[in-house]
């Protein structure tokens, strides 16, 4: 069997710190879910984080610096293109979702926004 | 007879949809500006409300109500919204039901919206508190689906302010006036009139407005500790700041100003039928001829407008020189709220 696959092209951009801390807070059979959901923040869609170790039908996996993310085909389709970072600051150590291609605005704290909608 | 104790107004000009589903009180909560899990455990039945874009622009409005059987574990609303906002709220809810369990029925056909407005007396209860008629004719049909939410009536006082009245959602021509009861039926643009009197504003002309600016905050619609919600950044922002510094009034063109000084407002008596002005999109300039506002809703000799710094004086002239009596609403008390105006 021949698989075609790509170096030069990926979903979602996982930055190194963001790779870094997957890799430090989940097991050896877990990954971390990035899920969209509807109806909630400033946006009206916000991004959810899990650590979950049961893969779905059509699950995208991402791998990056041996990290793996996990996104379903509905939230694929409202994040691709975006860059996946870990920011560990006083006030706060946090997974965001930034540059969203998807998104037409974006709210403050980060945590939701809102898609271009065609 | 007695002449002129109260109105019964058909409101042909509003839509009814319903939205149950065991997410819909989430969806709405992140949705709508006015808080939706205080609302459920209230004893409150229907509740004002506006739905924004993510620049907290308003983008529709809504009085939210709960159906006649309401039980917290399996919701249901009756959203009602002006008929030409309808399939965009619609439209709206659907783009973020995004992995609810939320379904959106169209009820046009079958449901109505009545008003009961009396110049001679207000409701006792607060504002959204449930009323109940003395008795009711043959109970509606029942759909197969939606027959447990929409058998019954639901009847309470209007959320904004009381003296709009109370507000009926029922099966079409359910409601009859009893003879001599010296109530009299109108149409929804006589409500339209009685609304613009009492300055308060609805439906398309306020579509990309900032809600304080057309007094939504003093008029139980916007709630600022229930959390996130589409457009709430503006809100908070205008909130903190604590400085609204455009307000909306409603006008009046009149030559004849007895009996207006003891008024709550110039009765409906005072709408000119004849008259047809347009004036609406209209600049405003105060007695020193600078522009300070904006009528953006008008109807024959009355409307709204929004002036920049409140009140100064009472009257106020168009561009082109029409004279505009203005005043402040009789229920207009914004110590009600933390915003003030500069």
């Amino acid at each position: 069997m021949i698989r075609l696959f790509s170096r030069s092209f990926s979903y979602l951009n996982v930055t190194s710190q963001c790779a870094a801390r997957i890799k430090k807070i989940c097991k050896a059979n877990e990954f971390m879910r990035i899920l969209v959901d509807g109806g909630e923040g400033c946006g009206g869609f916000v991004y959810k984080f899990n650590i979950e170790s049961e893969m779905k039908d059509n699950d995208y996996v991402i791998e990056s610096e041996g990290a793996k993310i996990v996104v379903d085909q509905d939230s694929i389709a409202l994040i691709k293109g975006s860059t996946v970072d870990f920011t560990d600051e006083m006030i706060k150590k946090v997974f965001t979702v930034k540059e969203n291609p998807q998104a037409d605005m974006t709210c403050g704290c980060g945590s939701s926004f809102s898609p271009k909608f065609k | 007879m007695l002449a002129n104790v109260g109105y019964l107004f058909k409101l042909a000009d509003r839509s009814i949809n319903v939205i149950h589903g065991k997410d819909c009180i989430k969806l709405l909560q992140g949705l709508c500006t006015n808080d939706i899990d205080k609302f459920v455990s209230s004893p409150q039945w229907g509740m004002n409300s506006l739905f924004l874009d993510p620049k907290g622009r308003i983008q529709c409005h809504a009085i939210i109500v709960k159906a006649p059987s309401f039980v917290d574990y399996d919701p249901a609303f009756f959203i009602d919204t002006h008929i030409n906002q309808s399939s965009i709220l619609m439209a709206y809810i659907k783009q973020h039901a995004f992995r609810k369990d939320v379904k959106v029925d169209n009820l046009d056909e079958l449901m109505s919206v009545y008003a009961t407005a009396s110049p001679v007396s207000i409701p006792e209860e607060p504002e959204g508190a449930r009323q109940f008629f003395d008795e009711i004719g043959e109970p509606p049909k029942i759909d197969e689906d939606l027959g447990r939410m929409l058998y019954g009536y639901t009847c309470f006082v209007d959320p904004r302010c009381k003296l709009l009245g109370t507000r009926t959602i029922t099966e079409q021509d359910c409601l009859e006036i009893e003879e001599d009861s010296g109530i009299v039926e109108k149409g929804s643009e006589h409500y339209r009139y009685l609304r613009i009197l009492l300055g308060i504003p609805e439906g398309p002309p306020i579509c990309n407005e900032i809600p304080q600016m057309l007094n939504f905050d003093l008029l139980n619609t916007i709630s600022y500790n229930k959390g996130c919600y589409v457009g709430q950044e503006l809100m908070a922002r205008v909130h903190t700041q604590g400085v609204v510094r455009t307000r909306t009034y409603p006008f009046l063109i009149t030559d004849k100003l007895e009996g207006l000084t003891d008024a709550v407002h110039p009765p409906v008596e005072f709408v000119d039928e004849a008259c047809d002005l347009n004036l609406s999109g209209k600049r405003i300039v105060n007695d020193k001829g600078e522009v300070v506002g904006e009528i953006f809703e008008a109807v024959k000799n009355i409307g709204l407008l929004k002036i920049r710094g409140g009140l100064k004086q009472n009257i106020y002239k168009t561009e082109n020189d029409i004279k505009l009596l203005v005043w402040k609403p009789y229920w207009c008390n914004e110590t009600s709220s933390s915003t003030t105006i500069e």
